[in-house]
């Protein structure tokens, strides 16, 4: 919360990341506490990605991937191990510099698109922008950008409610982009969505990726993870393949 | 963080605020009620209060403060006193005079008389009016100002000219207009001259409706002037001799009207004393009630926010996620709470100052409120806010993202 840690949080900022993966764990654990019982959900998770990846994370559920996204999207710390996240240390960062990292690089899709009912498209869009302090400005032009891009220019002073499935997840998806993020996770993005819309999102995504955008997917379905680059499998809280 | 960025995220939240109020207006007005109340009351009381106040000062001004005492004639209870007092000449100026002689503490014995009830006229026009008879040194002992035109002079009272000054309502009611000095107005069938205005307008007092003439006037014009006094006042030199005044007066006076205990002596201080205390006790209530009614709203309030924090935890995990910082939830669930308040307490400010559109005479006191009884109210408005929102917002601001996206 003080003035001082974000200072040396942009200091840190400079440590050139160039050649580093954007995302490298080692020996990466999770568990939780039940009652007395230490329950294991993620165990010595080692993988990376480079920038420019779009890697589909597979697995039952239950299996751990959605810990595991938590962990790399910085809204959560692993019990032990190690991870490195844009060249910051994150398993070791308190609260406040993790939401720090949130802020800057990473851009979240939900299942349940999650976005804000009260706000309309273009609010819902502009948050990040507000949370990340980009002037007034040039918000506006972002967001119209994005609002463009994605055929939501029009909808833009709808309530979330108002919209289709897909067109909330778009919603999503541009809300998450529009920050210029790292890297962009997405937890079971088509989850709620019919079969055409599925495929109208995952071209999206596809799009991203070859714009050069880093994404890291979580899905359960075969065919939605063979649209990535990589797919990492996940069985009992490891990495299978 | 820096200004721009507050700036941003305040306007925004602010927007979202309002959204979140217009769209469960009523909940909110529910929640707000409470202080919606306790601002109204806190406000009508403070408005009583001011009343209260200015009608002690009004009151002590028109009693003439501490450096008076008054002689007053007593009736005779039993046979026995009846051909006693038979005795005694009678309550007079001169014989009061008389008595004070070479006091060193007294300044003056004040011929002033109270004549009562009058009908005045003007033209066709008539109107009741309290009729004063008084010297010069009437006026500053009781506070008498002129708000257009003079007092009445030496000069007045040494050739009895036929002037007066009046109060305001009662020049208004003579119809003299917008300028009442020069005009003539009638009583006794004696016509006066209007010299000068008083009476403050807004505050009821009887002052806007009395009329005073020179003493002078009085004693050559009237019957009987002089005599069948019920009252003398003495004015002192300083309010620190009233106790000894009070004693030496009974025993000087006495010994001029042959012994006969036929009067007493009365200072102001008592009733002062009276007056103070029982305009305390009433204030203390008043501020008791608005107290207890501004504790109870803000408590309801603190209660709610406590509660609708509940409802709100998958938003805050969105929001995390988002890149919120637990600095930009505390501002947010702070601004909030605030806002919320000052949507139940700015207008219960606006009912509670509906108590000045009270026609006058509805109330014994003639609210008033001032800007400093306003800062109380917006003050106190906006603590509640900041009481009821501080640990929702610290808990928002604490909260972990991944359990907050759980709910």
């Amino acid at each position: 919360m003080k003035r001082k840690n974000r200072k040396t949080e942009r200091a840190d900022e400079t440590v050139s990341t160039n050649g580093e993966p954007v995302i490298r764990t080692e020996g990466l654990s999770k568990s939780y506490l039940l009652g007395r019982e230490h329950v294991p959900v993620l165990r010595d998770i080692a993988f990376s990605v480079e920038r420019g990846e779009y890697v589909s994370i597979m697995g039952q559920s239950g299996a751990g991937k959605s810990t595991l996204l938590n962990i790399l999207a910085c809204l959560d710390t692993p019990t032990s191990g190690e991870y490195r996240f844009c060249g910051h240390d994150v398993a070791h960062l308190s609260e406040n510099r993790l939401a720090e990292l949130r802020n800057r690089e990473i851009g979240f899709v939900f299942q349940n698109f999650n976005l804000l009912p009260k706000l309309s498209v273009a609010a819902n869009v502009e948050l990040p922008l507000i949370y990340n302090g980009t002037p007034r400005r040039e918000r506006q032009q972002r967001v119209r950008g994005i609002l463009e891009r994605f055929g939501l220019w029009e909808r833009r002073k709808h309530k979330p409610n108002e919209i289709s499935g897909g067109q909330k997840q778009r919603v999503a998806i541009a809300r998450a982009l529009v920050k210029r993020p790292s890297v962009i996770f997405a937890d079971e993005p088509t989850g709620n969505l019919d079969s055409r819309t599925t495929a109208e999102i995952l071209t999206v995504f596809e799009e991203l990726w070859r714009e050069g955008n880093t994404i890291i997917m979580i899905t359960h379905e075969h065919d939605v993870a063979a649209h990535a680059s990589r797919i990492l499998h996940i069985v009992d809280g490891t990495i299978a393949s | 963080m820096n200004i721009a960025r507050i700036a941003a995220m305040l306007s925004v939240n602010f927007r979202l605020c309002l959204l979140e109020i217009a769209s469960s207006a009523g909940r909110t007005f529910i929640t707000t009620f409470g202080l919606f109340l306790g601002v109204a009351s806190l406000l009508a009381n403070l408005a009583f209060v001011r009343g209260m106040d200015d009608d002690l000062r009004l009151r002590m001004e028109e009693i003439g403060g501490l450096s008076i005492v008054t002689l007053r004639n007593v009736e005779p209870k039993t046979p026995k006193e009846r051909i006693a007092f038979q005795r005694s000449a009678g309550l007079s100026f001169s014989a009061v005079e008389q008595a004070v002689a070479g006091v060193p503490y007294v300044r003056s014995v004040l011929r002033s008389r109270e004549l009562n009830w009058q009908p005045f006229s003007r033209g066709g026009v008539q109107a009741w009016g309290f009729l004063i008879a008084a010297d010069t040194a009437f006026f500053p002992v009781y506070n008498y100002h002129v708000t257009a035109g003079r007092m009445l002079d030496d000069e007045d009272i040494r050739r009895a000219r036929d002037v007066c000054i009046v109060g305001a309502r009662l020049a208004k009611r003579l119809r003299c207009g917008d300028d009442p000095l020069g005009k003539t107005i009638t009583v006794r069938n004696i016509p006066l001259t209007i010299v000068g205005v008083i009476g403050e307008g807004g505050v009821r007092s009887r002052r806007d409706v009395e009329c005073l003439i020179p003493f002078s006037v009085y004693s050559t014009r009237f019957e009987n002037a002089g005599r069948n006094l019920d009252e003398v006042s003495v004015v002192l030199a300083s309010s620190d001799s009233t106790g000894r005044a009070r004693i030496d007066l009974r025993r000087r006076y006495a010994a001029v009207n042959r012994g006969v205990n036929n009067f007493d002596v009365e200072t102001s201080a008592d009733k002062i004393k009276e007056m103070r205390t029982t305009s305390a006790a009433l204030k203390m209530i008043l501020w008791f009630i608005a107290a207890i009614t501004l504790l109870v709203g803000g408590i309801s309030i603190m209660n709610i926010m406590f509660a609708t924090i509940g409802n709100r935890i998958r938003e805050i995990g969105i929001r995390k996620a988002l890149g919120a910082g637990g600095r930009d939830l505390f501002t947010q669930f702070l601004l909030e709470a605030v806002l919320v308040c000052f949507f139940g307490g700015l207008p219960g400010m606006f009912v509670g100052m509906a108590i000045l559109l009270a026609p006058p005479g509805m109330f014994p006191y003639e609210p008033r409120l001032t800007a400093m009884d306003f800062s109380i109210a917006i003050g106190f408005t906006f603590l509640t806010g900041i009481l009821s929102g501080l640990f929702p917002a610290l808990r928002a601001a604490n909260m972990q993202p991944v359990e907050a996206l759980r709910y």
